[in-house]
């Protein structure tokens, strides 16, 4: 019986842990597999195989029997996740619905979930502008939240290493805020865009309008095609997944990856539901991991372990990693992790027409567009608010169906599409600042039902942002005047936080073990062995899309462990 | 026949009615599989008609053939409020009461011209029609069109869709390059 046991704890033992196998966890499993660790990769949700599990990839839109509409039912029950673009009928099944994950909103917070093998990876905008020396230096510039302990020097090679696996298209535009990286051919900008960057180019100093760099192969490089992946088809339909692998996710790259080295072994249907700790060795030992289906418990093992949970499920696992060493949650020593949580305020649009160019148009489908990097407060302090916004942009003309008349004139008209206005539109993304009342924490009493506490939110806009929005509301006007476009709308949602899906923070890098949870590797100050790389470990937000960013703090801290973590 | 069997297919009859809606005996069903709606085979016939007026068939399939009417039952069916779909019903079944006191004869039993004249003149006429009378026509138009203009024969002869366009895209060509319709 005792051999049995330690028979047992053998097979449950690893080189490697990952939580999570996201858009992080992908890729600390290929970076930990690479270096010959034996890793046990654990997924909440159900397996989602590269094509095998897309099965609203190759319909038709006919083929949907609401045409991609979610039916009123699903959405009364579903209000959170409904509020999400993407929420739709070829997409839901990625998606967790409102009433299987309960939690706490102590605020409206909108938090949009994946729990499925590759996670949000499936879903996600794709856009991937790196983090420059402006962003990192931000928190001790402008006397918010703490200094970050890297600075962008530290970052870039790691951004080049998953750039170039990841397959990233985008120009080399030479903007100190908005650092060049490793690139793929762009994908084209239209005549209107063009015109606005160079009206905005010659009305201001350091404003840019560029092509968004995003995760899309555009000319494949032999490290995709080996990944079994090719050039993006520009279906546009990446939330069904690509089974060309034509953008970059979990399921299409890093998780067949790894799996191809021998050495990763992928447990989905696992929830985490702490992360052990053993007072006599001072580290963290392995994972205790409830089976989704069966409800039972088990136990893994590993000296390593990432956690790659996605910025507030990591949270609640490292809160609910109770000892007697850490009875308020795993290296909480100083009672602030789950604090500071911040995200991106996507409140803000403005849209336009512009009726230049009218003898020329667009043609074929684009999976992206364009980009305005951060020109607020970045080489000083110039308004009443701190810090600034990044924003999509896009200029572009359809096809216009015109359903006016009855009978034949209106099929006649239906079948004759012709060319509506240009019609321009941006976005903005605000740098929130992170703030100790801004938290998430375990609800006291409720349970989910693998005996988890729920997770209770309270995330709120404050005036900084309110001012923000409002200045994007007056300068793009002003930018979109210059450029001569016309019915100029703007437009406020109010949506709630969360909505943004850029939820950040709760367990800060930093460099004082007093002030943050996380140091310059992201090994938890007071459990060396182990490292968070996700969303939660982001000491402010800046205003760019963060997933290259978790990418390449993830890639970075495993090379970092492999080679100083003793097992 | 013996008698226990006539017994048995007359108590058959009468529960079969029974389920029936209560404008009466009305053997014809609606010919797809409704959640929430409780459709004749009557009112079936009636959104039929309208899509064919709102779309005809010429020589090519009008929204009748591509089976927009049956479409718009299931957008009306699956994703309008129960509040709407009130609304949405009450407005159907006046729909010929109401055009035949407004154009003295009810949408059904006029001619496929006196149809296109009657819903012509209910577009001109929205504001002052009862409530429930323009969401019943306003929705029907809309998921007609839609149901047309998103059916397989538009999407694959009128305006191809395609599903892998290819690495195509072009920001900037001249107009006069626009593939003709």
């Amino acid at each position: 019986m005792a051999n049995l046991n330690i028979d047992s704890v053998k097979e449950r033992t690893y080189d490697a842990i990952v939580i999570g196998s996201g858009i992080s966890g992908g890729w600390s499993a290929k970076e930990l597999t690479e270096r010959g660790l034996k890793t046990l990769v654990l997924e909440r949700g159900r397996d989602v195989k590269h094509n095998v599990d897309y099965p609203t990839t190759n319909m038709m839109p006919w083929e949907f029997k609401h045409r991609g509409q979610i039916p009123q039912e699903i959405q009364d029950a579903n209000p959170v996740v409904s509020r999400c673009y993407a929420f739709r009928e070829d997409a839901m099944h990625f998606f967790v619905k409102d009433n299987d994950h309960p939690y706490v909103q102590e605020k409206p917070f909108d938090w949009i979930r994946g729990y499925q093998v590759g996670g949000k990876s499936l879903l996600w905008a794709r856009q991937t502008q790196r983090w420059s020396e402006f962003d990192f230096e931000g928190p001790k510039r402008d006397g918010f939240a703490v200094d970050w302990p890297i600075r962008y020097k530290d970052l870039a090679p790691w951004y080049s290493h998953v750039e170039k696996f990841a397959g990233i298209s985008g120009n080399k535009d030479g903007i100190p805020e908005l650092p060049d990286g490793e690139f793929l051919p762009p994908i084209e900008l239209t005549c209107v865009e063009k015109h606005f960057k160079e009206q905005v180019a010659k009305y201001y100093q350091n404003r840019h309008v560029i092509m968004a760099r995003c995760a899309h192969i555009t000319e494949p490089q032999p490290i995709h095609l080996q990944q079994g992946r090719t050039q993006c088809q520009h279906r546009t339909l990446c939330q069904r997944g690509c089974p060309f692998g034509g953008y970059f996710s979990s399921n299409s790259s890093t998780l067949p990856w790894a799996a191809r080295t021998g050495k990763m072994t992928l447990r989905p249907n696992s929830v985490v539901h702490s992360i052990i700790y053993d007072e006599t060795k001072g580290k963290a030992t392995g994972v205790q991991v409830i089976d989704a289906l069966t409800k039972e418990t088990v136990e893994y093992y590993a000296p390593i372990i990432f956690v790659n949970a996605a910025a507030l499920n990591t949270n609640l696992i490292l809160l609910n990693s109770k000892s007697n060493r850490f009875p308020n949650g795993l290296g909480n020593d100083n009672g602030l992790l789950g604090k500071y949580v911040a995200f991106h305020n996507y409140r803000a649009r403005i849209s336009a027409e512009y009726d230049g160019f009218m003898d020329s148009m667009t043609k074929g489908r684009r999976p992206t567009g364009g980009y305005i990097p951060r020109f607020r407060n970045v080489y000083k302090q110039e308004t009443d608010f701190l810090r600034g916004y990044a924003a999509g942009f896009g200029a572009e003309r359809y096809n216009e169906m015109d359903h006016d008349g009855l009978g034949t004139s209106l099929k006649d008209k239906l079948a004759q599409t012709k060319l509506g206005p240009w019609r321009v539109g941006s976005h903005m993304m605000g740098e929130t600042i992170p703030k100790e009342t801004n938290y998430v924490a375990l609800d006291p009493t409720q349970k989910d039902e693998w005996g988890m506490p729920r997770l209770k939110i309270s995330i709120d806009y404050d005036n900084n942002d309110e001012k923000m929005v409002a200045d994007f509301f007056e300068q793009l006007t002003e930018m979109y005047t210059k450029a001569g476009f016309t019915n100029i709308q703007t437009f406020d949602s109010k949506q709630a936080p969360g909505l943004d899906i850029h939820e950040m923070g709760g367990v800060r890098m930093g460099r004082d073990p007093k002030t943050s949870l996380l140091n310059e590797w992201n090994q938890l100050h007071a459990c060396k062995n182990v490292f968070v790389t996700d969303g939660a470990c982001m000491t402010s937000t800046s205003t760019q899309n963060p997933s290259l960013t978790y990418m390449a703090f993830s890639a970075r801290s495993v090379d970092y462990a492999v080679k100083n973590v003793k097992a | 026949m013996n008698r226990r069997l006539v017994l048995k297919q007359l108590a058959m009859a009468t529960a079969g009615a029974m389920l029936l809606p209560a404008c009466g005996v009305d053997p014809k069903k609606v010919s797809i599989a409704l959640n929430h709606l409780n459709i004749t085979g009557d009112e079936e016939d009636l959104l039929a008609d309208i899509a064919d007026t709102i779309i005809p068939a010429t020589n090519t399939p009008g929204a009748k053939t591509v089976g927009a009417h049956l479409f718009t039952l299931v957008m009306v069916d699956d994703c309008l409020s129960k509040e709407e779909q009130e609304k949405y019903l009450s407005g159907m079944r006046s729909f010929n009461d109401k055009t035949k006191e407004l154009y003295g004869k009810s949408f059904t039993k006029a001619s496929p011209e006196d149809r296109l004249q009657q819903l012509t003149s209910l577009e001109k006429d929205a504001e002052k029609l009862p409530e429930d009378l323009k969401t019943f026509y306003s929705r029907t138009r809309q998921f007609v069109v839609q149901g047309y203009t998103q059916s397989q024969h538009f999407l694959t002869d009128i305006k191809p869709y395609q599903l892998v366009p290819g690495p195509h895209f072009k920001g900037c060509i001249p107009v006069t390059e626009q593939n003709p319709a």
